[in-house]
């Protein structure tokens, strides 16, 4: 008759059977060290996260705002109010408030500064031929505050 | 014991299993820090790809006022091209034996921009395409089309056609 305590006490046959195992103090630092690792690890992947958090609220806002507003800004009309300008310097839009887009939870506000530009040396009165258009678009992430900025000229002829 | 006996056997295997997963984690974590790093350095280039646009986008437009504030067809200014300006506004890029004493893109030193913006300087040429008869405008009218080419940087490159009908022959 087989004692079946007996029978699960086997070593060596098959592997599934097999009892020994690691010895408590060897588990132990070898957990410790893998312990320790595993920490360094998941630092460097929170940092890798971070990155590609910033990476792509940069392209957001280059792409997908800037851009936008600084082609929506060069089909408007010469004279349209959002294009007022002045030789210092006109900030829009003109109530104070930026103008905010908010994606994958990031709030992007965008303003602009319109300066009378001027273009040539031949250019006999530069107001009247191009204005310089500033974009600026800032954003907040977990890394901190970020500001993008374009620059082009709007022509009167065009 | 003896060095198979060493090699048999199983004691001090767990810290070796541990090390070795820890090695294949690490790798794995490095690889994700490196694309990410090398992601935020495409949307920084990216970035600067955009803003570099947008100033040889305003140097075309400085061909535009530079054309329109013209009250007669510009002449040539080379002897050996079709340019009516150079990049840079140069008078003439012709030596002594009617040779083009540089060529492009060395005609974009710097100093020689025809302006910045932001601090990036753009250059623009105005090259003389061709000039036809402007229907319903009288004989003195011709039509005349010039290709700007704008560069920002040095680098981002813009060519537009352009026309304006001038009065000629007067």
């Amino acid at each position: 008759m087989m004692n079946p305590a007996k029978h699960s006490k086997r070593t060596g046959k098959y592997p599934v059977d097999n009892e020994k195992g690691f010895n408590l103090i060897e588990l132990l630092v070898a957990l410790t060290i893998f312990a320790i690792g595993i920490l360094a690890v998941a630092a460097m992947q929170t940092a890798a996260l971070r990155g590609g958090a910033q990476s792509s609220g940069l392209t957001m806002a280059v792409r997908d705002i800037m851009q936008d507003k600084v082609e929506a800004l060069l089909s408007l009309d010469y004279d349209d109010t959002n294009l007022t300008s002045s030789e210092a310097g006109t900030s829009h839009p003109t109530s104070g408030t930026p103008e905010s887009v908010t994606a994958n939870g990031v709030t992007y506000s965008t303003t602009w500064t319109v300066t009378d530009y001027p273009l040539t040396a031949d250019d006999p009165d530069d107001e009247d031929y191009a204005k310089q258009v500033t974009v600026t678009t800032t954003w907040t992430d977990l890394s901190g505050s970020h500001t993008v900025n374009a620059t082009v000229i709007k022509d009167s002829v065009l | 014991m003896s060095s198979i006996k060493i090699l048999k056997s199983e004691d001090g295997s767990a810290l070796i299993i541990a090390v070795l997963i820890l090695l294949i984690l690490t790798v794995l974590g490095m690889s994700s820090n490196t694309s990410s790093t090398i992601d935020l350095q495409i949307a920084a280039n990216d970035r600067e790809y955009v803003q570099d646009f947008y100033v040889a986008d305003s140097g075309w437009k400085a061909a535009v006022n530079w054309l329109e504030i013209k009250a007669a067809p510009p002449e040539k200014v080379n002897a050996d091209t079709d340019e009516v300006r150079n990049f840079g506004g140069g008078s003439s890029r012709v030596d002594g034996d009617g040779d083009l004493t540089f060529d492009e893109p060395e005609d974009l030193t710097d100093g020689t921009e025809d302006a910045t913006i932001d601090g990036t300087p753009y250059w623009y040429n105005v090259t003389y395409e061709s000039d036809e008869i402007e229907p319903g405008s009288g004989k003195s009218y011709r039509k005349f089309t010039y290709s700007a080419r704008s560069v920002a940087d040095k680098a981002h490159e813009i060519e537009v056609q352009l026309s304006k009908v001038y009065k000629v022959g007067y």
